[in-house]
């Protein structure tokens, strides 16, 4: 009887030997992380997934860059910075943080590993380029919302990451400006048509003249966007209307879009038709005959205040149907104010899983008149700044489209000449503001022309906005997390 | 020749009986006539006439045509009665008296009458008159089956026999006036005076207390007097007495501190199943269920309720620790029924079913409806869109127009077929079974059926070792209807309450009727034009389930020695489920996807290997210890597939081929499994049956959990002390049990999400390069080692009470279970990329008490058993995740717009789910008063719409700012009440049960009560508010301009209804017909849910729309109501 006891008890230390093997689980339908990150493959899809995560910053970035300002309202509801309110408890500061936090990660994740990877290096420095821009475009967007963040390059695999304090604009300038210059070199100019949509060294460059400009580095801008214009990668697409075009986007004039596709039952398309179309069922209805959200439209102060020309027409409408767009039959005014038609798929109400229309970051518009403005500031207003801001408006009144200035046409939108710096300076930035309006540029441009408050203020805003508010405040919560987090002064 | 004068009274008898059969047949009636037949008394032999006229013939011969005349029957002993003797008689017309003193002239002969029994003695056995008798007949339990074993003897004398295999026994040389006493292990002892009778057939119920009866435990059984914890126990006639399908549902009122909610009255719903209150938030609060020693994984609807010999409810952390940690939400021991030595026992139970909803909402009919529908357009927007309404000359000829909960609701039928057959030699035994269970819905096109078969083997290879199986397999069939709340959902229930009554359900063509395309044709009906008519969601939107199960258990056992045994067993468990679905294109959601069908398969195996030892002795005859030592290890597979579609250029082949659509969405497959090993013991000590000690621990190891935390270890103790068995209390002979326990053990849930602990990558959403999709992959969320169990810390003190032999028992127990190591994900900053992290961090508490009170009589004839129990429970968040509150999930049907869809949070110091919102103090009934309120600079407010208390008492009222906690879904108290009685061959039962105290949110009302633009709402509408004065509930008809954007719909206490509830359960009538061809023949007549008194106004009070998530309780939307059920069966036991 002995003998069983003493079995039974060697059994069980046997089991129990192989209990540590027999309780070590690995997930088969996920990928384990050791599993990872092992051939280029790897590589190209951990690069999509940072292209993923941004893509969710710009599906609403309309609301920091134009509601926040007098150009734009918030639709028929009202939201906190349509009215001039920020509170670090909003969520949508936290949200923004969020996002950006999360891009920035994805992208460190896949410098870190990619490295590691033995592949193709001439495709792996691509890769570890494309991240780095999209690292860079992601502090961009939180340096010059919240100031200085905290600065983080390395992957987050633990907790040490989540207490760092924040470091300076000029740090995270610095970083900006590294990545994009690896990206100058390291990203091709151009790529193959199954490649559209990935980032570009002209798309680094532009990235970079927008990141000086925004310092106030004029010397700096003025550089790269000369060498932008010299580079003849970009050109003005000759027709407004075409800008705008859901079937001609990814265009000369396009450097850098966020790309979505509307018909996948994947769910790949945008809100954009929907968010900027006019809350008014009879003229915007959805497959199901709902009314559109309408979750942006113009403010009527402003939009009364630019004259009235071809490019106001094209794309703010206050009342359908309009000759511009013919495929809306209905009868009716835009409920909450004009709404913007740069976003508008005619074939959005029959596409499953969102529309057609991309979210454009940077184009060559914005290039000729960040150089206009810049060689202003630099060398005062030569002619090569004049046919910068001059071929913008040209294109803008050309309503039948013919690129010939007609007499009427030329008097709606005259050339520019004569002016002293600081018209031109005053000039450059009216032209800005249309011909960049709803496109997240307005805000920014704003303040970092130094006048935000004064403008805002002046538009009947319900709150009014202090110099406090040229950045936003840090989120509460973020701040509770991590104590070591600043408030931004005022807040 | 003595035998054939027995043959003849079997058959007298017999006749008897089966003349009773046939007037059974009639009527009750007769019957009481059969009954008046048999009280004939003595009189009646002075009366009852005879005539004779014989020549030297026997006495014997005289006597049997005296018998054959009449109804008397003879008792003698032919040892002491000369019945040989030749006698002549010649009498016309002479009693019975004068012909026995006739031919007994003469000699020491004596009789004597009793009733129809005529007894015949000596006077040389003057002392015993009585005939000494040879008694046979059979002893049975309540549920009809055979009791071997059973000791009978006759009273004050050793002389006695035990019964057979089958129940049956057979005991000579009895006086006919002794008195037989039947006795057995754990069943009341019963005195049978014998009366001449010579056939005696015996029930024996439970003992009162069920003191001796042995109750399973966790890897093992236990007497019950011997118990240290929390533990109830019930068997099978009271689980099956309701018309349940799953037999959790059995358990309903039946047992302290077990909650069952029935979330909704779909056919093939199975309960909510707390004991003692919910200790996790976001996690498993389902108890663990054992079968036949197998922990389930899986769920248990597919037993058939009838195959369940009994359940026993393992509460207190003393009973539970030995399940380590899956042990902390209570364990739940199921035993299938086993085969017995004996003669083949084969029993069919069958009931048919009709049910029918217990109650309708009371709605406003077409002319009402259409009436406040006009009225509202009248006011909306200056009367600019009248033309939305019905004209006024149309109005008045409407009547009631469409009853649509008429037309959904229906008579169901309900039947279920059971037999089993068991049996078995002293070597083996058997048993088989098989039930078809068929349960048609109350809501049109619902249906439930499951078929099931079973078998369990048992082999005793020699006197010390044994093996066996048990098998349960089943096939169910689930047909369901969409119950989605919400205008645009297509849920068939919701949309019956808000289908506009002017409709018809189908036009005259035959085709159903479309408020949508109505609204297209006319103009008429802003709202609601994406409402999908009720009637034809419930037959043309297909969804339903099927499930396939199969459980094995393979066990042997071997005595080592006479107080060692080793057992081990290994078992499988095998499921495999799929879900179909399909939305005809024409449908109004698939405007844009043109049909959808969906297939999503599941398939899980697991097998449990468990080894143990067991030690049983007593020492010194006071001493007994038994002590278990064991080793486990198990492993469970879950294997998921789905696949839909969309475009469907037809809509014949729904589901069935995938194929007909054209955009497919994106498969989706996974593949997980867990993997546990663990070392269990237990000693259980007593002296004296006096002081009793439990210890007993698990030592866990599952790869659930982190690296750093790999192995948990729960030890549990116990000690209890049964005073009536001190000196001093024994003496009191109206006491015969007290007994007190107390307990302490800790406990763990494992049921937290798989692989938290492993870095992962995962597929993320696609992005577009080149216009066309590509592969995206992001890491997953951020790991963290230290992940465990979440572990419940529980103390439990009781006290069990028994008097007057145990006719009286009362048990009573309080605990205190607190609940640590909750997960939760943890926020973390946001700027390392993750926004949470899942850590061991929050803390719940639960305490309460239980009472049970069980009275039983038995009077022979009358049985009367009545059960009481009471539970309170108070729940309490001690600790969440660097929050003080957060909220529930949303019921996310567009019926809540604030605060993310949800109407309850989770908050530190409050019950778990209590609701949250706005208090609603009437209507503003003046414009003066509206102006000096707090709500005077909204511009969407005004006389006659809702006053929304100012909580903050900042002097204005604010969206999101002036919420507070408006209701609780917990009960105070819940109770139950179990009664059975029998008289003779009557038994008569019910089951009461209620809860007091919890707040339900009736979201049906939001739009009932504020949507009557273009939707049907409550009959209280009439009184909608129509000047100062008419109305303080429900608003003005009307809706000022950007009112929808201000005015959502909310959760407020306008909509909360008080939850308590008192139902009868079911009562059943029971007639057992005593017909000898069968062991048992048994007809009733039940009633399920006949009465429910409360004043909740929905459907029912026992409502959950979220099901099992215990942090969004008590919330009704769309809920599919419970059945009243009439049903008639029978048992028949041959």
């Amino acid at each position: 009887m002995k003998n069983i006891y003493y079995t039974i008890f060697l059994l069980c230390l046997l089991l129990l030997g192989g209990c540590d093997e027999f309780l070590a689980e690995t997930p088969r339908s996920t990928i384990g992380g050791e599993n990872f990150f092992k051939n280029s493959t790897d590589a190209e899809v951990s690069i999509s997934a940072i292209y993923s995560s941004i893509r969710s910053n710009y599906g609403g970035a309309y609301y920091y860059g134009d509601i926040s300002t007098e150009i734009a309202n918030n639709g028929e509801t009202s939201a906190p910075l349509d009215n001039g309110e920020y509170s670090a408890s909003d969520p949508t500061f936290r949200n923004l943080w969020t996002t950006l936090y999360r891009t920035i990660n994805y992208a460190n994740v896949a410098i870190t590993n990619i490295t590691e990877i033995d592949m193709n290096t001439e495709l792996k420095t691509r890769y570890i380029g494309e991240a780095r821009f999209l690292r860079a475009l992601a502090y961009f967007e939180l340096v010059r919302a919240f100031g200085g963040v905290p600065k983080i390059t390395e992957p987050t695999i633990d907790e040490s990451n989540n207490s760092l304090p924040r470091s300076g604009t000029e740090e995270i300038y610095d970083l900006i400006f590294d990545d994009l210059q690896y990206c100058e070199e390291s990203l091709p100019a151009t790529y193959s048509a199954a490649d559209v949509g990935r980032a570009t060294s002209g798309a680094a460059k532009t990235l970079m003249a927008k990141a000086y400009l925004q310092k106030g580095d004029f010397q700096n801008t003025l550089i790269k966007t000369e060498e932008i214009i010299a580079s003849g990668a970009y050109e003005l697409l000759p027709y407004l209307k075409d800008v705008f075009d859901v079937t001609k986007e990814n265009g000369k004039e396009h450097i850098f879009s966020i790309q979505f596709m509307g018909g996948t039952t994947e769910g790949l398309g945008s809100n954009f038709t929907r968010n900027f179309a006019s809350r008014n069922v009879e003229i915007n209805p959805n497959a199901n005959g709902e009314p559109s959200w309408a979750s942006i439209a113009a403010e009527d102060q402003w939009y009364n205040s630019i004259p009235d020309h071809y490019r106001k027409r094209l794309t703010l409408v206050a009342e359908f149907p309009t000759p511009y767009y013919p495929e809306i039959t209905a009868v009716g005014v835009a409920l909450a104010g004009p709404c913007c038609m740069k976003y508008w798929d005619p074939l959005y109400t029959t596409r499953i899983g969102g529309d057609e229309a991309n979210w454009t970051v940077l184009r060559y518009a914005d290039v000729l008149l960040m150089f206009a403005e810049a060689e202003n500031e630099i060398n005062g207003p030569t002619p090569e700044a004049y046919d910068a801001i001059n071929s913008i408006r040209k294109r803008a009144r050309d309503e039948n489209q013919n690129l010939i200035d007609e007499p009427e046409e030329l008097a709606e939108l005259p050339v520019l000449e004569g002016l002293s710096q600081d018209e031109f300076r005053q000039a450059v930035w009216a032209e800005r503001d249309i011909e960049l309006c709803f496109e997240a540029q307005h805000r920014w441009d704003l303040i970092r022309q130094n006048r935000f408050v004064e403008v805002v203020n002046a538009s009947n805003i319900a709150s009014k906005v202090t110099e406090t508010n040229r950045l936003f405040p840090i989120p509460n919560l973020e701040i509770l997390a991590n104590p070591n987090l600043e408030q931004n002064p005022g807040y | 020749m003595k035998k054939k004068h027995y043959s003849w009274i079997s058959m007298a008898k017999l006749l008897w009986r089966s003349k009773l059969l046939k007037t059974m047949r009639l009527t009750l009636f007769a019957i009481l006539v059969s009954v008046v037949q048999i009280f004939a008394t003595n009189a009646h032999a002075q009366q009852t006439l005879v005539s004779l006229n014989l020549k030297n013939t026997s006495i014997r011969n005289v006597l049997g045509q005296i018998e054959n005349q009449t109804d008397f029957y003879f008792i003698y002993n032919a040892k002491a009665v000369d019945v040989e003797k030749e006698v002549s008689i010649d009498a016309e017309n002479k009693s019975i008296p004068e012909i026995l003193d006739r031919i007994f002239e003469g000699s020491n002969v004596t009789y004597k009458i009793d009733k129809r029994q005529i007894a015949i003695s000596t006077n040389l056995a003057e002392n015993a008159i009585q005939q000494e008798i040879t008694i046979s007949g059979r002893v049975a339990d309540s549920s009809g089956s055979p009791l071997p074993g059973v000791t009978i003897v006759l009273k004050g004398t050793t002389h006695g026999t035990i019964t057979d295999g089958d129940g049956n026994y057979s005991i000579s040389e009895v006086p006919s006036d002794a008195t037989l006493v039947f006795s057995f292990v754990g069943m009341t002892t019963k005195e049978i005076p014998v009366s001449g009778e010579t056939s005696i057939d015996v029930v024996l119920v439970e003992d009162a207390i069920g003191i001796e009866e042995v109750v399973a435990i966790g890897y093992g059984t236990m007497k019950k007097s011997d118990l240290t914890g929390a533990v109830s126990s019930i068997d099978n006639n009271k689980i099956t007495q309701r018309a349940i399908t799953s037999l959790d549902q059995g358990l309903k009122g039946q047992v302290a501190g077990v909650q069952i909610v029935q979330p909704s009255g779909a056919p093939g719903q199975t309960p909510i199943v707390r004991i003692r209150g919910i200790n996790s938030i976001q996690y498993g609060n389902d108890p663990l269920w054992v079968v036949d020693g197998f922990p389930m994984s899986s769920g248990i609807s597919f037993l058939n309720p009838n195959d369940i010999e009994s359940m026993t409810i393992l509460k207190d952390a003393s009973a539970t620790a030995i399940y380590g940690s899956r042990g902390a939400n209570g364990v739940i021991i199921v035993k299938t029924k086993k085969g017995k030595a004996g003669k083949t026992q084969v029993n069919y139970e069958a009931y048919i079913g009709a049910q029918s909803v217990t109650k309708t909402i009371d709605l406003m009919n077409a002319k009402e409806w259409a009436a406040a529908q006009r009225t509202f357009y009248e006011r909306f927007r200056g009367g600019g869109l009248l033309d939305r309404a019905f004209p006024q000359s149309e109005i008045d000829q409407m009547g009631e127009g469409t009853d649509w909960q008429d037309e959904v609701f229906r008579t169901a039928l309900m039947q279920s077929h059971n037999i089993s057959v068991t049996g078995g030699n002293e070597k083996t035994t058997f048993a088989v079974s098989g039930n078809y269970l068929n349960q048609e819905g109350i809501v049109i096109n619902s249906k439930y059926s499951r078929g099931t078969f079973g078998i369990n083997l048992e082999h005793k290879a020699s006197e010390k070792f044994k093996f066996g199986a048990n098998v349960n397999t089943s096939y169910e069939y689930n047909q369901s209807i969409s119950s989605a709340a919400g205008v645009n959902d297509g849920g068939v229930i919701y949309g019956a309450l808000i289908a506009a009554p002017t409709f018809p359900v189908k036009n005259a063509d035959g085709s159903y009727f479309s408020q949508r395309e109505y609204w297209i044709e006319t103009g008429r009906m802003a709202a609601n034009i994406n409402l999908q008519n009720p009637v034809q969601v419930a037959y043309e939107q297909e969804s339903n389930y099927n499930r396939t199960h199969i459980l094995g258990n393979f066990y042997g056992s071997y005595n080592i020695t006479n107080d060692l045994v080793v057992k081990t067993s290994l078992g499988a468990d095998i499921l495999y489920s799929r879900n179909n679905s399909y939305v005809p294109s024409y449908f109004i959601s698939q405007s844009a996807t043109n049909g959808s069908a969906g297939i999503n398969t599941s398939q899980r195996f697991s097998w449990v290997n468990e080894n143990t030892l067991t030690y049983s002795k007593v020492f010194n005859e006071v001493h007994s210890f038994t002590a278990l030592a064991g080793f486990t290890a198990e492993q469970a597979i879950a294997e998921r597939l789905s696949a839909s579609n969309t475009d469907f250029f037809t809509d014949i082949t729904t589901y069935n081929n995938l194929g007909n659509g054209s955009e497919p969405r994106i498969p989706s497959s996974s593949y997980s499994r867990w993997s546990m090993a663990s070392f269990i013991g237990r000693v259980n000590y007593d002296f004296k049956s006096k002081y009793f000690a439990t210890v007993s621990a698990r030592y866990d190891g599952s790869s659930r959990f982190g690296d750093n935390n790999r192995f948990g270890f729960f030890p549990s103790a116990a000690l209890a002390w049964r005073l009536s068995e001190e000196e001093f209390l024994k003496d009191l002979s109206w006491l015969s049990n007290l007994k007190i326990r107390l307990s302490y053990g800790k406990t763990g849930n494992q049921d937290i999400p798989l692989y938290q602990n492993i870095q992962s990558f995962n597929r993320t959403s696609s992005y577009v390069f080149g216009n066309s999709s590509k592969t995206a992959v992001a890491p997953g969320a951020l790991v963290n080692p230290d992940l465990k169990w979440e572990t419940t810390n529980q103390y439990n003190a009781g006290v069990d009470i028994g008097t007057w032999d145990n006719k009286l028992n009362l048990t009573i127990d309080y605990y205190y279970k607190k609940t640590n190591d909750l997960l939760f994900p943890v926020s973390v900053p946001r700027q390392g990329g993750y926004t949470s992290v899942l850590q061991n961090i929050g803390s719940v508490e639960n305490q309460g008490m239980e009472l049970g009170l069980n009275y039983n009589l038995d009077n022979g004839d009358f049985t009367w058993n009545v059960f009481g129990n009471i539970s309170f429970n108070r729940n309490k968040v001690l600790a969440l995740a660097n929050a003080d509150r957060f909220f529930g999930p949303s019921f996310g049907r567009n019926l809540v717009q604030r605060n993310g869809g949800s109407a309850t949070i989770i908050k530190v110091g409050e019950p778990i789910g209590v609701f949250w919102g706005n208090i609603f103090d009437g209507l503003w009934q003046t414009e003066e008063e509206f102006q000096a309120g707090h709500m005077a600079t909204n511009p969407n407010v005004g006389p006659g719409f809702e006053n929304y208390r100012d909580i903050n008492g900042d002097g204005v009222f604010v969206e999101g700012e002036d919420e507070t906690i408006i209701g609780n879904p917990h009960p105070d108290f819940e109770f139950g009440i179990t009664n059975n009685m029998s008289y003779k061959d009557f038994d008569l039962s019910f089951l009461i049960n209620g809860v007091y105290g919890n707040d339900i949110f009736n979201a049906n009302l939001i739009e009932l009560t504020s949507q009557v633009n273009g939707q049907n709402g409550i009959k209280e509408y009439v009184n909608a508010w129509n000047g100062e004065g008419t109305s303080n509930t429900i608003a003005k008809i009307d809706r000022p301009s950007g009112r929808s954007g201000v005015f959502v719909n909310r959760v407020s206490t306008q909509y909360m209804e008080d939850g308590t509830y008192v139902r009868l359960q079911n009562i059943t009538l029971g007639y057992t017909i005593p017909v000898r061809v069968f062991t048992k023949l048994r007809t009733y007549v039940s009633a399920d849910n006949l009465l429910t008194l409360t004043n909740y106004s929905g459907y029912n009070p026992e409502v959950s729309v979220m099901g099992n998530t215990s942090t969004a309780m008590g919330i009704d939307a769309g809920t599919y109501p419970v059945a009243k059920i009439f049903r008639f069966g029978v048992q028949v036991n041959f």
